[in-house]
């Protein structure tokens, strides 16, 4: 049992589940036939465990923001309404497909890929414990912007496709914002980037190990003053960047329908949804990895501290939604350009200076 | 798989021409960039293949979407 936990990388682990079970020889006569079922395996886990999780997550946030209100949340489908994910999902999965006849068919079709490909493809550069990954690049932390930008496309090209006006509008704000907003996430990452010397997120956790006089752990929000100042700028420009409240403009109901997805049904909006839940999913544990010392914790195994600081994240930007309203686009983008972006930039240079004179 | 990332960027290159909208123009030249980023990524340059994503597809494309909303015409 003990040499389970020795095993570095999920695909490790299921060539071992291989060789254990007698298969791996009789793969191996064809050439690449293991790898690429290994890798078939490891994307359909990762995307069961998607699947599961975000409907888990959209299960706790409305039980969560229920409780905040004073309400119960849901309650009917099984005890506390803890089914109630699995039959929103059998909903999804029946519903008609239903496409506006004046949209553009081709690129209402593969929009939602679009925004859910890059998602999924950046959850499994996360590593998840000290052994437990399912990719190890030399630079996943730049891999992870460079990709998750791509799916700022998918988004403006489902706006645009649905042929409403409602939709087109939410496309551009969405695109606006998480463009604006990429600027200060980027510069709040680069301080990481000049503390630990490394664009690979485990040797950045890696980094983080240890304790300042024996007590306080060595993460990199505890490093004064650039650190927390990084972790805020961090925190603000990833909540804008998965577009929840208070920045949550792409879909202000009130306002837009229901920003870019409001032509969408059954199983594209599916994907709309579990990619917003992956961007949810990938903006708290970056935190977690580049400020809160990812799977570093004492005691425990790795991928539980990990667990556990993601789910207090999600659930702080839960509590957020809960209680405070919507910014008007223009104070999003002055926030972002005159509050955010110069605060990074200082921040960057002090950074520079401590690590030039210690 | 070379000759695939060759023949996906030669073919996407040609539609940008062939094609008569602009919007699908744009997007087979997004299709051609991310080749051309799986091509730095065979020659092992991870780190240009991700700056190559992250400017291009994530800033050019992105720009130009826009340019061809905000303009209007046929789209």
């Amino acid at each position: 049992m003990m040499e389970l936990f020795e095993i570095e990388g999920i695909y490790e682990f299921f060539k071992y589940l291989l060789v254990k079970l007698g298969i791996y020889h009789y793969l191996e006569r064809i050439l690449y036939l293991p790898e690429i079922l290994i890798y078939l395996i490891m994307g359909l886990t990762l995307f069961g465990g998607i699947v599961i999780i975000a409907l888990y997550l959209s299960y706790l946030e409305r039980k969560f923001i229920g409780h905040i209100q004073v309400r119960l949340g849901p309650m009917r489908v099984g005890p506390h309404g803890f089914l109630q994910p699995i039959a929103d999902f059998l909903k999804f999965l029946q519903k008609e497909e239903i496409i506006p006849e004046k949209s553009d068919k081709l690129f209402f079709i593969i929009s939602p890929l679009l925004v859910f490909v890059p998602a999924f493809i950046t959850l499994s550069l996360i590593p998840l414990g000290r052994n437990l990954f399912f990719t190890d690049f030399s630079i996943s932390l730049l891999l992870v912007f460079s990709i998750s930008s791509a799916s700022v496309l998918g988004v403006i090209l489902a706006g645009w496709s649905s042929n409403n006006k409602y939709s087109i509008l939410g496309g551009m704000r969405t695109a606006a914002q998480l463009i604006s907003y990429e600027l200060p996430l980027v510069l709040a990452v680069i301080t990481v980037v000049i503390l630990s010397g490394s664009l690979n997120l485990q040797e950045i956790v890696k980094a983080q190990g240890g304790y300042f006089l024996s007590f306080i752990p060595k993460w990199y929000i505890f490093y004064l003053p650039v650190g927390p100042i990084g972790a805020l700028i961090l925190f603000i420009s990833s909540l804008a960047e998965m577009g929840r409240t208070p920045f949550d403009l792409p879909e202000a109901e009130s306002e837009l329908v229901a920003g870019y997805n409001t032509e969408f049904c059954g199983v594209m909006w599916a994907f709309f949804m579990f990619s917003e839940y992956i961007h949810l999913i990938v903006g708290a544990s970056l935190l977690t990895l580049l400020y809160l010392g990812g799977w570093q914790g004492p005691l425990l195994p790795s991928f539980i501290w990990f667990g556990v600081k993601v789910i207090v994240i999600i659930l702080l930007i839960m509590w957020i939604r809960a209680t405070i309203p919507r910014v008007r686009i223009d104070q999003l983008l002055s926030l972002s350009l005159k509050v955010l972006l110069p605060l990074g930039i200082l921040n960057i240079f002090i950074t520079g200076l401590v690590v030039l004179w210690f | 798989m070379f000759y695939l990332l060759a023949i996906i960027i030669i073919f996407s290159s040609l539609m940008i021409l062939k094609t008569k909208r602009v919007i699908t123009a744009a997007v087979f030249l997004a299709l051609s960039l991310f080749g051309v980023a799986g091509l730095y990524i065979l020659l092992s340059a991870y780190f240009i293949a991700a700056i190559q994503l992250l400017i291009y597809v994530g800033g050019v494309m992105v720009l130009i979407v826009f340019g061809i909303f905000l303009t209007g015409g046929e789209g």
